[in-house]
């Protein structure tokens, strides 16, 4: 989106924002105009991926700095659109990692409330939907990322392939997995 | 069947509401000009500024660039109150979803009520593919931006027209014009594909001097 700066380096390309010029010469306007127009949807799907506000906050930010740290090292700066995927796709992983982490031993899944629906966003949450989400916690981590990937970013399986880094078939058979462990949460079983 | 993933967007989708725009911390980036320095490296800007003709010719490609298409996402953000749900942005948003999906972009999303295209989905369109410049080129006329941006998008457009046509009468016959508002672009895979090589000196010139002549030449100390 709206990078699409096919130019590269090598006969100058760019990135964004309505003139281009400067973004050349200075990364951090052209970071700054990516984050403008990205990060609403990347922290939304940031949040449904983990659950917690800030942690999607900071992943998304974290997201654009390493490009920014990566910029001028780009040899293309089409790689800054998959290379800002996969930045945010890995911080979602390690802040799931570290949830788990966190969360105490003994008390399994069903008693582990994940801060998305223990904060803010609770009030704004019917249980219903709270029920979903916390269903959607307790996948494994390929089957949480495939189903929200599909379902609530869009993505064809194409797409999604490329940014989860696993085969079209793959993506097939985790999200009828997904589907079927996440039913099966639900209660919905056929 | 199917009511487990009709569940889950709704409940993703009422999630993702919960962040708004205005709820967005603005990037904190580190200074990398210091950082540069600290590594004994010029700065980024006298590094590139070394590659003399590469600079106007960057400069030419690249200025020329780019009102994203996403950025009538942004153009909400500089001055004026957001404008009300079923404002004139919206529809006019909303009539540029519907024909960027006639026209061989299918998956293309709707905008929300202010007329952006917020979904997260937007960030994964790659904008490269002839079928994407097909339906933006039958869009064109449609395209959501809000006054000024939508001027200046067509003096980028009017300028860059400029610089193609002053390319093609300076030995590259071939030249493409550039890619339709609210892209405005040349890239270089485009122009590879008429047969010009880019990495040229000859090419570095006559680019540099288009771009002069077009007034989309470098800025400096900007």
């Amino acid at each position: 989106v709206g990078i699409s700066v096919t130019a590269g380096q090598e006969a100058g390309g760019t990135v964004g924002d309505a003139v281009g010029a400067e973004h050349l010469a200075d990364p951090a306007a052209a970071v700054t105009a990516l984050y403008r127009e990205h990060a609403l949807g990347l922290t939304r799907l940031a949040l449904v991926m983990v659950g917690d506000r800030q942690a999607a906050e900071d992943i998304v930010q974290e997201a654009f700095a390493g490009l920014h740290r990566r910029w001028s090292g780009l040899r293309d700066q089409d790689r800054a659109l998959p290379y800002v995927r996969s930045a945010f796709l890995n911080g979602c992983r390690s802040e799931f990692r570290r949830q788990k982490a966190a969360r105490p031993r003994d008390s399994g899944y069903a008693e582990y409330i994940p801060p998305a629906v223990s904060a803010e966003s609770a009030a704004l949450i019917k249980a219903e939907r709270r029920e979903v989400l916390q269903a959607l916690r307790r996948l494994p981590r390929r089957q949480r990322e495939a189903l929200v990937l599909r379902f609530y970013a869009d993505l064809s399986e194409a797409d999604m392939a490329s940014a989860m880094g696993i085969s079209r078939g793959t993506v097939k058979s985790t999200l009828a997995r997904g589907l079927t462990a996440l039913r099966k949460l639900l209660g919905e079983e056929s | 069947m199917g009511e487990a993933q009709e569940r889950l967007r709704d409940a993703a989708a009422a999630l993702g509401q919960t962040v708004q725009r205005e709820d967005i911390p603005p990037l904190q980036l580190p200074d990398l000009a210091a950082q540069d320095a600290r590594a004994h490296r010029p700065p980024l800007r006298a590094r590139l500024s070394a590659r003399t003709w590469l600079v106007p010719a960057a400069a030419a490609v690249a200025v020329v660039a780019v009102i994203a298409v996403v950025v009538f996402v942004s153009q909400a953000a500089p001055g004026g109150p957001p404008p009300a749900a079923g404002s004139a942005i919206y529809h006019k948003a909303l009539s540029y979803a519907r024909c960027m999906r006639a026209n061989g972009e299918p998956t293309w999303p709707d905008p929300d009520r202010q007329g952006n295209y917020d979904r997260p989905q937007a960030f994964w369109y790659s904008f490269h593919g002839p079928p994407y410049l097909t339906a933006m080129t039958a869009c064109q006329g449609l395209v959501p931006l809000r006054p000024a941006a939508a001027a200046q998008a067509r003096r980028d457009y009017r300028s860059s027209r400029r610089y193609a046509a002053c390319m093609r009468s300076s030995g590259y016959p071939s030249f493409p014009d550039p890619t339709p508002i609210p892209d405005v672009k040349f890239t270089t895979p485009q122009i590879r594909a008429q047969g010009i090589h880019v990495k040229t000196p000859r090419f570095g010139s006559t680019s540099a001097t288009c771009a002069f002549r077009a007034g989309i030449g470098p800025r400096r100390g900007s």
